[in-house]
C-alpha cells in the first residue's frame, strides 16, 4: 500500500517535470524578448545572458522616440477591429446556413480554396488592390485578412449552429419571431463561445500577421508587425529596441486572451469535439 | 378557442408520402389525440398545421380562414415539444415572457401574465432559474407555460410526456388535463402511447402509413374497431389476434380452428352468409377471457381449453399467456386464481366480445 502511494507520488512529479520542461521549451523564446528588453541596449543580445542585471526601460523610450509607433498601433486596431467585425457580420450567416441546409460540401470547397499558400495570391492582390486604389489603404488589409478569417469562422462555427436544437428556433418561430429575429435574440446568444474563441484567434491571428501588410500597406497604414520589422531590417541589429516594440506589439494579444480565456477555452473545447 | 379543419392534406419528402389525403374536422374546445406508430405522420401532420412544415396539397383551416402557407407567427399557436426546447439561455420568467414580448405587450401585462401562469403551475420559486437548473418535469411544466401564457387559439402538442418518467407522466397527464379542462382551448396532441390516448382525447385518430385508419372516441375505438391494426393497436395489452375459418355446419355458421369452435351469434349469421372469403381473423382483448372452473356447467362452443405457457403476476391482475391454434395468446384474469406453468386451463370467452376480421382486406366485419 505505501509502495502504490510512493509510486503514485513518483509519477506525478515527473509528470509534472515533463509539464515544466514543455512549457519552457514553448515559453523560452518570449523570457528571451522580455529579458533583452529590459536590459540595458549595450547589454542585450549577450551570450549567455545576464540574468541578474538592474531593469531598464531605455529600449521602450527609443522604441516611442523612433516614432510611428503610436500611428501604427492604430492602423493594428483599425484593421484588427474592422476584420472581426466584418468577418462575424458575414461567417456567421453563411455558417448558419450551411449548418442548417445540412451542405458540409460547401466547407470543404471553401477551404480547398484556402489551400494555395498565401504568398501566391500576394502579387495577384498587389495589382488587384493598386488598380482598385485599395493599396495602402485599410480596406485593402481588411480585404486580405477577410479571405481567410471567413473560411476558418465558417468552419470552426458549422458545429456550434448545429449543435443548437431546431426546436428551439422553431419555438421562436411560433412564438412570433421573424427569422432575422430567431438567429439575433436566439441563436447568436447560443453560439457565443465560439463567437468568442473566433474573436480571440481572429485577433491574434490579424494582430500578428505580417505577409499581407509587409507587401499591401505603405507608410499610411504600416501595422505594428511591419513597425518592429523596422527594427530587423537595419544593417545592424538592435536587439534591445527590437525586443521592446515586440513585447508592445504583444501585450494587446494577452490581455485580450486572458480576458475571454474562460469562454475561449470553453469554445475551443466545443468546437474540437465536433 | 379555434375550429381546425384539415382538408385532403399530404406531403411527401423526395418521393416518400409522409401524410397521404388526411382530412379532419376539429371542433372548438376538442382534446384531439393522433396516435400511431412511429413513422405513420402524426408529426408531420401537427407540423404542417403548425406552419413548420410546408403542405404537399391540400388545405389548412383555423377558424375558417385558410392558414396553409400563412407563417407559424401568423397562425396564433402554441406548440409544447418532445424536447421541451425551452431557450437555454433565458430564465424561466423570461422563457414565458418572450411571446408576450414579441408581440409586443406593455411590461406590466406581461409581468402579470407570466406570474399568473407560473402561479397556476407551480413555477413560481422557478423564475429565476435557468432550464440547465431545472429538472425534467419542471423543464416541461415550464414548456407548458411558455405555451399558455399568452392564451392562443389552438394548442399543438408533440409528444410532451415521452422524456419524462412513468411517474412523472401520470402526473402531467392529469395536469395537462386540468390546464384544458380550465382554458378550454382547442388542442391537437400527438403520442405513439395508446394508453395517454384513451386517457387523454376527446377523439382518438389512428393512423398509419400518412392516412387516417380511424376517428372516434376512444370508447368507440376501443370497442369498435375498425380494422385488424386499430384493434391491435389501442389496448394493453395487445387484443389477440386468432386465424380461423368460416365453418357451416347444420345450416349454422361456426368459427372454427384446429383447437376450438365457435357457433357465431345470429346476428352474425346474415352478415358472414354472403362473405366471399372463408378465412378470417378472430380478435379477442385479454380481458374478455374468463376463467372457467367447473366446464360442465357451461356452453362448451364458448369455451376453450389450454395449457399455460407463462404467468405475469402484476398485482391487481395476472396475465396468462397461452398458444391456441398455433396463435400466442394473453389472458388478463384475476390474480387470486392459483395458476402456474404448465397448468391446464379452460378459459371462457364471451361470443359478444369478438371482433371479426377479414383476413385479407384486415378490415372488421
Amino acid at each position: 500500500m505505501h509502495r502504490q502511494t510512493l509510486m503514485q507520488a513518483l509519477s506525478k512529479c515527473f509528470f509534472y517535470l515533463v509539464l515544466i520542461a514543455i512549457a519552457f521549451v514553448f515559453l523560452f523564446p518570449f523570457l528571451w524578448v522580455v529579458f533583452t528588453a529590459l536590459q540595458f541596449p549595450e547589454a542585450a543580445g549577450q551570450v549567455p545572458p545576464d540574468l541578474f542585471f538592474t531593469p531598464t526601460l531605455d529600449n521602450f523610450k527609443q522604441v516611442f522616440n523612433e516614432g510611428g509607433f503610436v500611428s501604427c498601433l492604430w492602423n493594428s486596431i483599425v484593421v484588427v477591429v474592422l476584420t472581426l467585425a466584418l468577418n462575424l457580420l458575414i461567417s456567421l450567416p453563411s455558417a448558419y446556413v450551411i449548418a442548417r441546409n445540412r451542405q458540409r460540401w460547401m466547407m470543404f470547397l471553401i477551404l480547398f480554396l484556402q489551400m494555395a499558400p498565401w504568398i501566391t495570391l500576394l502579387l495577384p492582390w498587389y495589382v488587384i488592390f493598386k488598380n482598385l486604389g485599395l493599396y495602402d489603404t485599410h480596406l485593402g488589409l481588411v480585404l486580405s485578412n477577410l479571405t481567410f478569417m471567413i473560411p476558418f469562422t465558417i468552419w470552426l462555427m458549422l458545429g456550434f449552429f448545429e449543435d443548437v436544437p431546431v426546436e428551439v428556433e422553431e419555438a421562436a418561430w411560433l412564438d412570433g419571431c421573424s427569422h432575422i429575429g430567431t438567429f439575433l435574440r436566439i441563436v447568436v446568444p447560443l453560439v457565443r463561445g465560439g463567437i468568442i474563441t473566433v474573436c480571440t484567434l481572429g485577433f491574434m491571428i490579424c494582430w500578428n500577421i505580417f505577409l499581407f501588410p509587409l507587401v499591401l500597406s505603405g507608410y499610411k497604414t504600416k501595422t505594428l508587425p511591419v513597425f518592429v520589422y523596422g527594427f530587423l531590417a537595419d544593417n545592424q541589429l538592435d536587439f534591445g529596441p527590437l525586443s521592446a516594440a515586440a513585447l508592445l506589439t504583444t501585450l494587446p494579444v494577452i490581455i485580450f486572451v486572458l480576458i475571454n480565456q474562460k469562454y475561449f477555452k470553453k469554445g475551443i473545447a466545443f468546437g474540437g469535439s465536433k | 378557442m379555434a375550429k381546425v379543419k384539415i382538408e385532403k392534406v399530404s406531403k411527401s419528402f423526395d418521393r416518400t408520402m409522409a401524410v397521404q389525403d388526411f382530412s379532419l374536422d376539429i371542433d372548438e374546445g376538442e382534446f384531439i389525440v393522433l396516435v400511431g406508430p412511429s413513422g405513420c405522420g402524426k408529426t408531420t401532420l401537427l407540423r404542417m398545421v403548425a406552419g413548420l412544415e410546408t403542405v404537399t396539397r391540400g388545405e389548412i383551416f383555423i377558424n375558417d380562414v385558410c392558414v396553409t402557407h400563412a407563417l407559424p407567427k401568423k397562425r396564433d399557436i402554441a406548440m409544447v415539444f418532445q424536447n421541451y426546447a425551452l431557450y437555454p439561455h433565458m430564465t424561466v420568467y423570461k422563457n414565458m415572457a418572450f411571446s408576450l414580448k414579441m408581440r409586443r405587450q406593455p411590461k406590466k401585462a406581461i409581468e402579470e401574465k407570466v406570474t399568473r401562469t407560473a402561479d397556476m403551475l407551480g413555477l413560481s420559486n422557478l423564475l429565476k432559474r435557468h432550464p440547465h437548473q431545472l429538472s425534467g418535469g419542471q423543464k416541461q411544466r415550464v414548456a407548458l407555460g411558455r405555451a399558455i401564457v399568452r392564451n392562443p387559439q389552438l394548442f399543438l402538442f408533440d409528444e410532451p410526456l415521452s422524456n419524462l418518467d412513468a411517474k412523472l407522466r401520470v402526473l402531467m397527464r392529469a395536469e395537462i388535463l386540468d390546464i384544458h379542462r380550465q382554458l378550454n382551448n382547442t388542442s391537437i396532441y400527438v403520442t405513439h402511447d395508446q394508453l395517454e390516448a384513451m386517457t387523454m382525447g376527446t377523439r382518438i385518430v389512428v393512423m398509419k402509413d400518412g392516412a387516417i385508419l380511424q376517428a372516434g372516441t376512444p370508447q368507440d375505438i376501443y370497442n369498435r374497431p375498425a380494422n385488424k391494426f386499430v384493434g391491435g393497436f389501442i389496448g394493453s395489452p395487445a387484443m389477440n389476434m386468432i386465424h380461423g375459418v368460416i365453418d357451416e355446419k347444420n345450416d349454422t355458421l361456426c368459427i372454427s380452428t384446429q383447437d376450438f369452435r365457435f357457433i357465431l351469434p345470429d346476428h352474425w349469421q346474415d352478415k358472414l352468409k354472403t362473405l366471399k372469403t372463408r378465412e378470417l381473423v378472430l380478435g379477442v382483448r385479454p380481458e374478455s377471457f374468463y376463467h372457467v372452473e367447473n366446464q360442465t356447467e357451461t356452453n362448451q362452443y364458448h369455451v376453450v381449453e389450454t395449457t399455460v405457457n407463462l404467468v405475469e403476476p402484476l398485482g391487481s391482475e395476472q396475465l396468462i399467456h397461452f398458444t391456441l391454434a398455433d396463435d400466442r395468446l394473453v389472458a388478463k384474469l384475476d390474480p387470486r386464481i392459483p395458476l402456474k406453468f404448465g397448468d391446464r386451463l379452460a378459459l371462457g370467452v364471451n361470443i359478444e366480445d369478438l371482433h371479426i376480421f377479414d383476413s385479407k382486406s384486415e378490415k372488421r366485419l
